[in-house]
């Protein structure tokens, strides 16, 4: 290392190497959640769409999310789009109710900014990013895990002691399987999915915390079937996600 | 303190500690896959599947709700990862795939 800084934690894990940059905070706050079933189905609206400053537009964006209230079992799903090549958000829970709502934290990748407050450590990379800010606020990760994830497999769990306050990236996008249970040779003109008794379900990639027993995954749940309309053969499914979970301080 | 590094801010709040992982950014993957070149690996240095590598795509792998385009995003081997298209309207995929350790 011909410059910088090089820490590593108990695990012999590089946290500041000199090379890598650190995340850095753009967006946060509150949102309320919809329910997709309700929206898909029943007419609803998004009960809050969260619009990330143009400033970002040509950044990429992780979005940290955790439900406000920590009890029970609660689930978070996340929908990250563009319009007009602005960033968009949109959360939404199988847990739906008309108060949930969900903290969410937006970082970009990599940036220079860094303020000098008088106090504290900045360390930046050979290309003046910041590697490690003590004034930024900080993702204190504890667990990672990658898995494939589809409508019967799920990415973790990772437990904790407890996991009050903590928060995971909802890495990927939302839509993970449309699963048809009929045979490939099904024809929509000729053959009826209600006579037949076959449905279409569509499974939506969610982040589950467990405040009871004290674990987060992510897993794809249903969040829509027809028994009715054919729209397609099955598609998606089995890829490869990324779980990470920790606090933000 | 026996090793590592531990930060406070301005209030005496840790923010950073002896046991942390730093989520840091590490690259990120773009580019098109077509159904003739389809499945394709992307070469990611240093890329292994033991908790401390992830991964984040931002273009849906599934398509819209009714679309026929989707691909298989996979860990592949070390130092790769793996697009495979599985269905396709429109001949070609593009990807955006963001790279961090974790």
């Amino acid at each position: 290392m011909a410059f910088g800084l090089t820490t590593k934690n108990d695990s012999n894990f590089d946290v500041i190497d000199g090379s890598l940059p650190q995340l850095e905070l753009v967006a946060s706050g509150t949102a309320t959640v919809s329910s997709y079933y309700n929206m898909v189905s029943q007419g609803g609206s998004r009960q809050q769409i969260i619009y990330i400053s143009t400033a970002y537009n040509n950044k990429d964006i992780f979005v940290f999310v955790k439900p406000t209230t920590e009890s029970g079992a609660k689930s978070v799903g996340v929908w990250k789009y563009k319009v007009n090549n602005q960033w968009r958000l949109w959360f939404w829970s199988n847990n739906y109710s008309s108060s949930q709502t969900v903290k969410y934290a937006v970082f970009i990748g990599n940036s220079t900014a860094a303020s000098d407050v008088g106090y504290g450590l900045n360390v930046y990379n050979s290309n003046g990013e910041v590697g490690f800010s003590s004034d930024r606020v900080n993702i204190r990760a504890k667990q990672a895990a990658m898995g494939l994830l589809s409508r019967s497999t799920s990415v973790g769990p990772l437990y904790f002691s407890s996991i009050a306050g903590q928060y995971a990236l909802y890495t990927g996008t939302n839509f993970v399987e449309r699963y048809f249970d009929g045979p490939a040779s099904f024809n929509p003109s000729q053959d009826s999915m209600g006579e037949e008794g076959l449905t279409i379900k569509w499974y939506h990639s969610q982040i589950y915390f467990n405040y009871t027993s004290n674990y987060i995954r992510m897993d794809a749940s249903e969040y829509y079937s027809t028994g009715s309309v054919y729209v397609g053969p099955t598609k998606g499914g089995s890829s490869t996600r990324t779980l990470v979970a920790g606090k933000l301080v | 303190m026996a090793f590592g590094l531990r930060v406070w801010d301005a209030n005496g709040n840790i923010r950073l500690d002896t046991t942390d992982r730093l989520v840091r950014y590490h690259s990120t993957l773009s580019g098109t896959i077509t159904q003739s070149s389809s499945p394709i690996t992307v070469y990611v240095n240093g890329l292994r599947n033991d908790g401390t590598w992830g991964f984040s795509n931002d273009v849906p792998l599934a398509g819209s709700y009714s679309s026929t385009d989707d691909v298989k995003l996979e860990f592949h081997s070390n130092n790769y990862l793996k697009l495979t298209i599985q269905h396709t309207n429109s001949g070609n995929f593009s990807y955006r795939i963001q790279v961090f350790r974790a």
